[in-house]
C-alpha cells in the first residue's frame, strides 16, 4: 500500500504546546500511566493476584496452578485486548476526526462499530460463523461499507463535508444498524445467549489466541495511519489550501477508510462495541500535543489503552461479577463529553 | 384438546392421586365438581396457597408452554398449541414430536391474536396466579382475558415437584394409575437406589453448572441438586442466594476454587461445544466427567429414573480428579 504524503512538511501553528523534545518527554508520564494501567490489570479481577505471583507465574507458568490458569487464561488474554483495541480504537478515532475535520467523529459516534457489530451478527445467525478467525472478516466489511456510507451520506448535497451532516447521518445509521442487530439477536436466543457480553463490549470473552489473530490487522491499520499523519496536517488546513499544496484529499480518505475498517473493525470483532474512547483519547492527546496528527496518532495509542485499562479495572470491582467495559466506558464517556463540550474544550480537528 | 377419555371421575382420580402421593407442601389440588357430568370445577393449586382456578366445564382446549407439555405428555395431556422457550431442546422436550402441534409464539413471546382465536379453555405454563413467569404484566393481562392461566406446580424436592404435577394432569383428566405411570414410579424408586449405592461406593464431588461466556452458573439449592445430596452424593459449589434468582454465580476466575470430580451441565448432549479457557482448564471438563441435569423440563417419574440411572452408572465410571 502506498503511503500517502505531502509535497511539503506542513506544521501547523504549535503555539503554547510542547515542541518536539517535549512531546517526547511527556510521553514518558504516558508510557508509565499505560504501564500501571496493564498492571492493574493483569492483577486486578475476581480472584485478586499479588505482584509476586504475577511475576513468578508470568516468568514460569504452571498449567496446574489455579493462579497461573487465572494470568494465563484470564488476564493476559484480556490485558492484550486492551492494548490492541485500545490502540486501535484511539486511532480510529483521531482519523476519522482528522478526515472529517469533525471534532465529534468517533467509530461509535458515525456508527462504524454499529455496521461491524451487525456484520458481526448476521455472520453468526444466518451463515454459520462460529469463531473470530471467520467473523473478523464479517467485522472489517461490516466497518468499510458502514465507512463508505457515512461519508457518502456526509459528503452529498449542497454542503459537502459538513461535519454536523457528517455527524447527524452517522448517529442517524448508527441507529438503525443498532436496531437490526437488536432485533436478529433477540430473535435469536441462541446467538443472544453466546453474544450477550460482546455486545455490550468486553474484553473477557477472548482467548489470547483469537486476540493475536487480530493483531496483524490493526498493526497494519496503525501503520497506515501513522504514515498518512502529514498528508493529514496538510488536510487539516482546509480541502483547497490541500489541494493547492499537491495533495489528494479523496485518496487520502479512502486509505484512512481502510485503515479505520481495519482499526474498528479488528477491535469491535475483539471485543465487541465500545464507545467513547475513539473520541476521547484523540481529544486528550490534542489537548496535551497540540493540532498536529503525528503526536494525536502516537499519544493516542498509549491514552487509549490506558483509559480503556482503567475501566475494564473498574467494571471488575465496582460489583460482584463484573461490568463489561463497554458499559463503562458510556457511563464515563457520555459525562466526559458533555462537560468538554460546556467547556469549549472540543477543540477543532 | 386431545386427551385421555374421562372414564373415571375426576374426583375419584384426584382423591386415589392424593391417597398414594404422599404429601405436598400448600394446598392440594382438588376438582370441587364432578367434572364427568359437565359442571363447573375448581382447581386448589397443589403448591400456591390460597390460589383456586374456577373454570365454568372441565378444561379441554389447552395451551402450553412447552416445559407444561414435557411434563403432561407422559400422562396423555395433549395442548391445541405451545408456545415457549425450548421447543426444539431435546433434553427438555425428549423424543415428544411437536411437529403437528400449532406454535403461536416463540421464546418469550406469545401471539395474542392466535391465542384469542383458538379460545382456550385454560393457558398452562411456568409462572404464578398473575400469569407466565417471562411475559409483561401487560401481556399477561391479556392472556389473562383470553383465557385462566394454570401455572405448573414449583417444588422445593424433586418428589413434591412430580405429585403435584400429577395433580394437574389428574385435574386435566389423566390416570395417575395408569400402567405407564406405575411403571416409571418404580423404576424411579430402583434408579434412587442404585444411584445412593453408586453414590456410596465412590467418594465423588458433583457441581451443577450452567456455564456462559460472562460467568459459570451453579445449582446449590436446586431441587434436583437436593436430591443427590439426599441420595448420599456431595455437592459443591457457592451456596444459593437467599433471595430472588436461585443461580449460584461464579466468575471464572474462582471456577477453581469449587474441585469437583463429576460436572453436570444443563442441557448437556454429546453435541454439546462451550469452550472457555478457564473451562476447559477445570479437572473434570479436562477428564471428560461431564454429565446433564436440567432446572426445567419433564417433572415426572420417568425422566428421573432414566436420568438417576445415567448417573449413578457415570458415578461408578468416573475417578477422583478434584
Amino acid at each position: 500500500m502506498t503511503a500517502i504524503t505531502a509535497p511539503a512538511r506542513a506544521d501547523p501553528p504549535a503555539t503554547g504546546v510542547p515542541r518536539v523534545p517535549g512531546r517526547l518527554i511527556g510521553m514518558l508520564p504516558l508510557v508509565a500511566f499505560c504501564l500501571v494501567a496493564l498492571t492493574l490489570s493483569m492483577m486486578v479481577g475476581s480472584r485478586a493476584v499479588a505482584p509476586g505471583e504475577l511475576l513468578q507465574f508470568l516468568l514460569h507458568p504452571d498449567p496446574d496452578e489455579p493462579v497461573s490458569q487465572v494470568v494465563w487464561q484470564s488476564r493476559v488474554p484480556r490485558t492484550v485486548l486492551i492494548l490492541l483495541a485500545g490502540a486501535a480504537l484511539g486511532v480510529a478515532g483521531g482519523l476519522m476526526q482528522a478526515v472529517t475535520r469533525n471534532p465529534l467523529a468517533d467509530p461509535g459516534i458515525l456508527g462504524v462499530t454499529a455496521g461491524a457489530s451487525l456484520a458481526v451478527v448476521v455472520g453468526l445467525a444466518f451463515f454459520g460463523v462460529t469463531d473470530i478467525s471467520s467473523y473478523m472478516w464479517w467485522s472489517f466489511a461490516g466497518a468499510l461499507i458502514t465507512s463508505v456510507l457515512v461519508f457518502a451520506i456526509g459528503n452529498s448535497g449542497a454542503v459537502r463535508s459538513s461535519p454536523v451532516r457528517m455527524t447527524l447521518s452517522g448517529v442517524a445509521l448508527g441507529a438503525v444498524l443498532s436496531g437490526f442487530s437488536s432485533a436478529v439477536l433477540l430473535s435469536n436466543s441462541d446467538i443472544l445467549a453466546r453474544m450477550r457480553g460482546w455486545s455490550a463490549g468486553t474484553t473477557a470473552s477472548q482467548p489470547l489466541e483469537a486476540t493475536l489473530a487480530i493483531a496483524p490487522f490493526i498493526a497494519a491499520g496503525l501503520l497506515i495511519a501513522l504514515c498518512s499523519t502529514r498528508s493529514l496536517d496538510v488536510l487539516s488546513l482546509g480541502e483547497a489550501s490541500a489541494v493547492a499544496m499537491g495533495a489528494h484529499p479523496q485518496r487520502l480518505r479512502l486509505v484512512a477508510l481502510l485503515a479505520i475498517a481495519l482499526l474498528a473493525g479488528g477491535a469491535t470483532a475483539t471485543a465487541g462495541p465500545i464507545g467513547f474512547i475513539g473520541l476521547m483519547a484523540p481529544h486528550l492527546a490534542r489537548m496535551i500535543v497540540g493540532p498536529h496528527q503525528g503526536w494525536i496518532m502516537t499519544y493516542s495509542i498509549l491514552l487509549a489503552p490506558t483509559v480503556l485499562g482503567l475501566a475494564d479495572v473498574l467494571g471488575r470491582v465496582i460489583v460482584a461479577g463484573e461490568v463489561p467495559v463497554g458499559v463503562v466506558t458510556a457511563f464515563i464517556g457520555a459525562p466526559v463529553l458533555i462537560y468538554m463540550v460546556r467547556r469549549s474544550r472540543v477543540t477543532e480537528a | 384438546m386431545k386427551r385421555l377419555p374421562l372414564a373415571l371421575p375426576l374426583t375419584l382420580a384426584a382423591g386415589a392421586l392424593l391417597l398414594c402421593a404422599g404429601t405436598t407442601e400448600g394446598a392440594d389440588s382438588t376438582a370441587s365438581a364432578d367434572p364427568a357430568k359437565g359442571g363447573a370445577v375448581t382447581l386448589t393449586h397443589p403448591t400456591l396457597e390460597g390460589v383456586e382456578i374456577s373454570f365454568e366445564q372441565q378444561p379441554e382446549t389447552l395451551v402450553m408452554d412447552c416445559y407444561a407439555y414435557s411434563t403432561l405428555h407422559e400422562y396423555g395431556i395433549e395442548p391445541d398449541a405451545l408456545f415457549g422457550f425450548d421447543c426444539e431442546n431435546p433434553f427438555v422436550m425428549g423424543d415428544i414430536d411437536i411437529s403437528g402441534i400449532e406454535r403461536i409464539g416463540v421464546d418469550g413471546e406469545i401471539d395474542v391474536e392466535k391465542l384469542a382465536e383458538l379460545r382456550p379453555d385454560a393457558v398452562i405454563g411456568q409462572g404464578d396466579a398473575d400469569g407466565w413467569a417471562w411475559f409483561d404484566e401487560d401481556v399477561n393481562t391479556q392472556l389473562t382475558r383470553v383465557a385462566d392461566f394454570i401455572p405448573l406446580p414449583s417444588a422445593e424436592t424433586v418428589d413434591e415437584g412430580i405429585t403435584a404435577n400429577r395433580e394437574i394432569a389428574a385435574f386435566l383428566g389423566a390416570d395417575p394409575e395408569a400402567e405407564n405411570i406405575t411403571q416409571a414410579d418404580e423404576d424411579y424408586a430402583d434408579a434412587k437406589e442404585a444411584f445412593s449405592v453408586a453414590a456410596g461406593e465412590n467418594d465423588l464431588d458433583v457441581m451443577f453448572t450452567s456455564p456462559t461466556k460472562e460467568m459459570l452458573y451453579t445449582g446449590v439449592g436446586f431441587p434436583q441438586a437436593n436430591l443427590l445430596e439426599e441420595l448420599g452424593a456431595t455437592v459443591v459449589g457457592p451456596p444459593a442466594p437467599e433471595t430472588g434468582n436461585r443461580w449460584g454465580q461464579v466468575a471464572w476466575e474462582e471456577a477453581s476454587t469449587f474441585p469437583a470430580d463429576i460436572i453436570l451441565v444443563e442441557g448437556y448432549s454429546d453435541e454439546y461445544d462451550f469452550s472457555a479457557e478457564l473451562w476447559d482448564s477445570l479437572p473434570a471438563v479436562a477428564a471428560d466427567q461431564l454429565g446433564n441435569w436440567g432446572s426445567k423440563g419433564a417433572m415426572t417419574s420417568r425422566t428421573y429414573a432414566d436420568w438417576l440411572d445415567a448417573l449413578a452408572e457415570q458415578m461408578s465410571t468416573s475417578e477422583k480428579v478434584s
